[in-house]
């Protein structure tokens, strides 16, 4: 009896969740990824004669959470897809999930999403680690999985895989401070929170680039967890420790960077290279009025987009291609004018 | 009694134990800061003097309410929640209007709001501080997400940052000077008025205070009501350092000022604390902080000793009240 | 009586706490089969006497025999294993346990490391029948009245195989049928042999009830009497005769006019009062502990909700919802519960005189504590605080200086009407006597004070009137002339409180 009145509550609270999603990305959707979902909607359809069956399907999205910036990129780009498919008929119904970046509610909500009898997932792990027990729990149910933007360590066994490779970020941004400082300098470097997959991979790119630079030392590397207050709080201290010697400061992510950035500025320190990762609205900003070198964008919007396809595909039985690797951009003040409107 | 305080060691003309009550904690602090001196040489620069004292602002503004909170007998953990809600009002309200202080109002009157309600369900409903503020918690940062629908946006005002990381005439940071005056405020409000004596009162001995005529409902609510006003001018000044309206920030902030509220001799029991000692508890933060950094010590051996650190004060105050019982 | 068996014994018992003895020289008798009343004042040391037995104290002095062997207790546990079980006043019962559960709580049923709840249940079944009790064993106690609560103590008690039952108070929160059915439980009990230690302050259920009876004053043993052939009267005079151990300074004044009128207060623990005090008056109010006096006193001062009545101050009608208003109004209360309503025991002097009195002191929106502090050393002067200092934290004092910290706040709010609930309790002699010479001067100034006290011949030395409450209502008053000349002697008031008109 009681079991019977959890499911029904947990059923409940996520169709909730669900309406919520949608009725955000209503309002959202247009803005943030018409062009994409114009395109993908031609792809679906060419797909759609390689066999498999054209019944609607359901699909559900466990989201890495639905309140970080970039987050909202990747989740825009999809949930556009959904609605012009769920608009065409191609999808019956879908279901957003908030995983407020903890793997243990991605967990719970994979069982959710069992019990709501989708047929395919997408999911952006709140945790490489963490979350691979999603994987398991999907497939135990028969229900293939898609994972968009970062991986699990069990990523192997899934159908499918829309990301960017975060090693290459962490080698763009190291590159890029090699070509404007020369071969020479000292730097350090801000994570995001540790056992997080793209903090890992980043870390593993600009190691990939730093460590061959025999010119090049790293006076630290801590993490902030992603947060600008922290970042601050460091590039303070770093500043008063190392004066002269410090050079550059790579952030795992912009939010990081915009406040290590202003630290310097408000410390005089305006010859101090920083550049992160996301190209948020605030970095963005800040590269237009030239107070910030650069930011390395990922193109959110179309692994979003790409995801849903392959769920999409996969739901309705047919075959796809397993991964999709979407390269990352180098943002500087001359093409900021590209992604970044007044 | 009186002859046994005379045997005793006496201090500065204190006898030993009243001494190290009034200022052990001030001895502490003198002692990390020499040990600091010594193990690096930065340290004792002015330029990071500037940098510690603008790096406790925000938590110095937050303890500096937690202290009437928890004297009074409560405690809020609603704060962190209202700092992601002040930064999202201030960026709000820089897309209709460029005024700084429009912004800084609007945040005041409504966290000042959130505090009331705080309060008035504490106070009214005889709710236990801990479960109405959890709860408020998750309400206050949903209401966050809400207003700004998720995401973070870059303020439309660039004078704003001047707040966090601006010095009045390229020397003394504004944020320094924000917490001092809140200081003084916190100072006159708790040891000079009738407001902060009902404070003790309340905290002290509800029962005694109800029976000597203190109106206990708006002495607690009103505790609240300061906390709220000083995580707005806390929010403001983090707000200003990322420069950015942000709905995901401030979690764990109601730990550090909780945690240099304990430090600084306030008594979870309610009823004891002083405004100078939270002063010293949020300096010991912050030398933390700093000092690990320029040792260049993880950032998570940090989190390690202030809990060890939160975990000693607490058996102070303990052992001090059982000493008095 | 020689060759009479005694199922449970006790010589020469003494307990000291402190520097007051509570006990001295004490013994008890009593016989298997029989139900046994304690009888005695508030303090007279009958409850420190159960707690000896029961093992929560260990006697100084004396020896106690159980069934004729020597017997102590560790505590209430191990008094029930030898079969000793007390009824407390205020039952506490688990509320979320079931009848079973409480009964065996303990001594569970098991089966290897489970428990056994069938066998239980089964168990508790067949004792509830044996007491004609009608509820099902799961029954949770939270559902239970408090008279079948308490039921459920004494049927624990009995399965336990108790042969000794301490009940104290038992019929104080019984209407007359539940009391009819306890005492037939008793007769039950008695008629198995079990014997019954009866405390109780109602005289007509120690007649109706016990077999004998004991009475004990001021911690001492004063005789024993079989219940037949004795007299209401030889009870009472056996109940008085507490030495008087200090002289009361009474000084006579002028008593003014009509300064404070109540009218048929109602509310909880006491019905229909009424009574005025004139200014310059001290009015006493005596009674046992749990007559209504105190409950009274907090509710005028706002601190309980009053449910009926009307109340005039200086001839104007005024209306008191909580301790703000009547200090407002000028209404002080020091309250019997120093610890939990006197003081902040961890601020200072300083600070807990000028508590009440923050209003008069400020200057703008801040204290002015040069004043503050000046007055509060006036006053604590006055009032004869010894203390190193006004900033030394209230808990560093005596009782009695405590005691006067709290007057002095009162004094200083210079108070209408002035409430004292057990003013001299937990002070020593000397501050006692301080105390009264304070009241006295007070009186003096026009004050009119109303004095609560346990202790007779302080509140007949002390009274300009007397005011005496028996279960909740007043049962008479008595002037200062009639114990001036004679007429109402301690053995009248004590007639009185135990409900004799």
């Amino acid at each position: 009896m009681k079991k019977a009145v959890a499911i029904f509550m947990a059923v409940a609270m996520t169709l909730g969740m669900a309406a919520c999603g949608s009725k955000k990305e209503e309002t959202k959707a247009p803005e943030t990824s018409k062009a994409a979902a114009d395109t993908e909607k031609a792809d679906d359809t060419s797909k759609a004669d390689e066999g498999g069956s054209d019944k609607p399907v359901k699909i559900g999205w466990l989201q890495k959470n639905q309140s970080n910036a970039f987050e909202l990129v990747i989740n825009g780009g999809g949930e556009a897809v959904l609605e012009q498919a769920k608009a065409d008929g191609i999808v019956e119904e879908y279901y957003l999930l908030d995983g407020q970046t903890d793997p243990s509610t991605q967990v719970s909500q994979a069982n959710d999403l069992v019990n709501l009898g989708v047929d395919a997932v997408i999911m952006q792990p709140a945790e490489m680690d963490g979350s691979a027990p999603v994987v398991d729990i999907l497939h135990e149910a028969g229900i293939p999985v898609v994972l968009v933007n970062s991986l699990t360590s069990n990523a192997d066994d899934c159908e499918g895989i829309s990301a960017s490779n975060d090693v290459e970020a962490g080698e763009i941004l190291a590159q890029f401070v090699l070509d404007k400082l020369g071969s020479t300098g000292k730097y350090v470097h801000l994570q995001g929170i540790i056992g997080n997959t793209a903090s890992i991979q980043r870390t593993e790119g600009i190691h990939n680039i730093m460590d061959k630079e025999s010119g090049w030392e790293m006076l630290d590397e801590q993490s902030a967890e992603w947060q600008g207050d922290k970042a601050s709080k460091f590039a303070q201290d770093w500043i008063s420790l190392y004066g002269d010697d410090l050079n550059a400061i790579l952030c795992d992510n912009d939010d990081m960077a915009v406040a290590a950035r202003l630290a310097c500025i408000e410390a005089g320190r305006e010859d101090i290279v920083v550049i992160g990762v996301d190209a948020t609205e605030a970095a963005l900003a800040m590269v237009a009025d030239g107070e910030l070198e650069g930011s390395v964008r990922q193109d959110g919007t179309t692994q979003g987009a790409e995801a849903v396809n392959k769920a999409i595909a996969l739901a309705q039985g047919k075959k796809v291609e397993k991964e999709t690797w979407i390269p990352f951009t180098l943002v500087t003040k001359d093409n900021v004018s590209e992604f970044y409107k007044k | 009694m009186e002859k046994a305080a005379k045997k005793q060691k006496m201090i500065f003309g204190m006898n030993r134990s009243v001494f190290m009550k009034k200022y052990g904690i001030f001895i502490v602090l003198l002692i990390m800061i020499a040990f600091m001196c010594v193990a690096s040489p930065t340290f004792r620069t002015w330029g990071n003097v500037v940098s510690i004292l603008q790096q406790v602002s925000v938590n110095g503004v937050l303890a500096l309410g937690m202290v009437f909170v928890i004297t009074a007998g409560g405690i809020d953990l609603s704060i962190g929640s209202m700092l992601a809600l002040t930064s999202v009002i201030i960026g709000k309200s820089f897309e209709f209007s460029d005024s700084i202080w429009l912004a800084i109002i609007l945040s005041v009157v409504v966290c000042a709001a959130f505090g009331f309600i705080n309060g008035a369900l504490i106070a009214k409903f005889n709710m236990f501080p801990f479960v109405v503020t959890l709860s408020t918690q998750l309400v206050i940062r949903g209401i966050g997400y809400i207003i700004c629908d998720g995401e973070t946006k870059t303020l439309a005002n660039k004078a704003f940052r001047q707040i966090g990381l601006g010095k009045l005439g390229g020397f003394l940071p504004y944020s320094i000077l924000i917490l001092l005056v809140v200081a003084v405020v916190a100072y006159i409000l708790l040891h000079w008025t009738k407001f902060g004596r009902h404070i003790y009162a309340v905290g002290g001995n509800m029962n005694a205070a109800i029976a000597s005529g203190v109106k206990v409902f708006w002495t607690r609510t009103l505790s609240f009501v300061w906390m709220g006003i000083c995580t707005a001018i806390g929010g403001v000044i983090l707000t200003s350092r990322i420069n950015a309206a942000q709905p995901n920030i401030g979690v764990g902030y109601e730990t550090d000022a909780i945690a240099a509220c304990v430090i600084g001799g306030t008594s979870f029991a309610g009823g004891v604390a002083t405004i100078p000692g939270t002063m010293i508890g949020i300096a010991i933060i912050g030398v933390i902080y700093n000092g690990m950094n320029l040792l260049r010590i993880s950032s998570y051996w940090q989190t390690v000793t202030k809990g060890l650190l939160v975990i000693g004060a607490v058996m102070l105050d303990m052992f001090i009240n059982k000493k008095r019982n | 009586m020689a060759g009479e068996h005694y199922i449970l014994e006790c010589k020469g018992i003494s307990k000291a706490f402190g520097g007051t003895q509570a006990l001295k020289n004490v013994e008890l008798h009593l016989k298997a089969g029989e139900v046994h009343a304690l009888l005695g004042e508030n303090g007279a040391g009958k409850s420190t006497l159960m707690k000896c037995i029961i093992g929560l104290y260990k006697p100084d002095e004396g020896s106690i025999t159980f069934d004729g062997k020597p017997y102590s207790a560790r505590g209430p546990a191990d008094a029930i294993n030898k079969g000793i079980s007390m009824i407390h006043q205020e039952l506490n019962p688990e509320p979320h346990l079931s009848i079973a559960e409480s009964i065996f709580l303990n001594r569970e049923d098991t089966r290897g490391p489970f428990l056994n709840k069938k066998l239980t249940n089964q168990k508790t079944e067949e004792i509830l029948k044996e007491f004609d009790f009608r509820e099902a064993p799961t029954t949770l106690m939270e559902d239970l009245t408090l008279a079948q609560a308490q039921m459920v103590e004494i049927i624990r008690a009995v399965s336990c195989n108790a042969r000794v039952i301490i009940m104290d108070e038992p019929t104080s929160s019984l209407d007359s049928e539940e009391t009819e059915h306890l005492f037939r439980t008793i007769r039950d009990l008695k008629k198995k042999g079990v014997a019954i230690i009866y405390i109780s302050h109602r005289m007509e259920e120690i007649f109706e009830i016990c077999d004998a009876v004991s009475v004990f004053r001021d911690g001492t043993y004063v005789g024993s009497r079989s219940m037949e052939g004795v007299t209401r009267e030889e009870l009472i005079s056996m109940m008085v005769g507490r030495k008087v151990d200090s002289i009361f300074p009474k000084v006579d004044c002028k008593i003014g006019d009509v300064l404070f009128k109540v009218e048929g207060l109602t509310g909880k623990g006491f019905s229909d009062i009424s009574f005025e005090v004139h200014a310059g008056e001290i009015l006493g109010l005596s009674g046992l502990v749990g007559s209504g006096r105190s409950e009274t006193m907090r509710a005028i001062f706002g601190l309980d909700p009053l449910e009926s009545g009307r109340m005039w101050l200086e001839g104007k009608e005024i209306h008191i919802k909580d301790p703000y208003e009547a200090v407002k109004l000028g209404i002080a209360m020091v309250n019997e519960d120093r610890k939990n309503y006197g003081l902040c025991l961890n601020r200072s002097i300083r600070e807990n005189i000028s508590l009440p009195n923050l209003p008069k002191k400020q200057k703008g929106f801040l204290l002015n504590q040069r004043r503050e502090k000046q007055e509060v050393e006036e006053v604590s002067k006055q009032l004869t605080v010894k203390a190193a200092s006004i900033e030394d934290e209230a808990y560093s004092l005596s009782g009695g200086n405590q005691q006067k910290v709290v007057l002095s706040k009162w004094i200083m709010a210079n108070p209408k009407v002035l409430i004292l609930d057990e003013p001299t309790r937990g002070v020593d002699v000397g501050a006692k006597s301080e105390i009264h010479t304070l009241m006295c001067k007070f009186a003096a100034q026009g004050m009119a004070i109303i004095m609560i006290s346990s202790e007779l011949p302080e509140v007949m030395g002390m009274s300009d009137r007397l005011l005496v409450y028996h279960e909740g209502k007043t049962n008479g008053e008595i002037s200062r002339e009639e114990i001036l000349n004679g007429e109402a002697t301690q053995e009248v008031v004590l007639a009185k409180e135990f409900g004799e008109k």
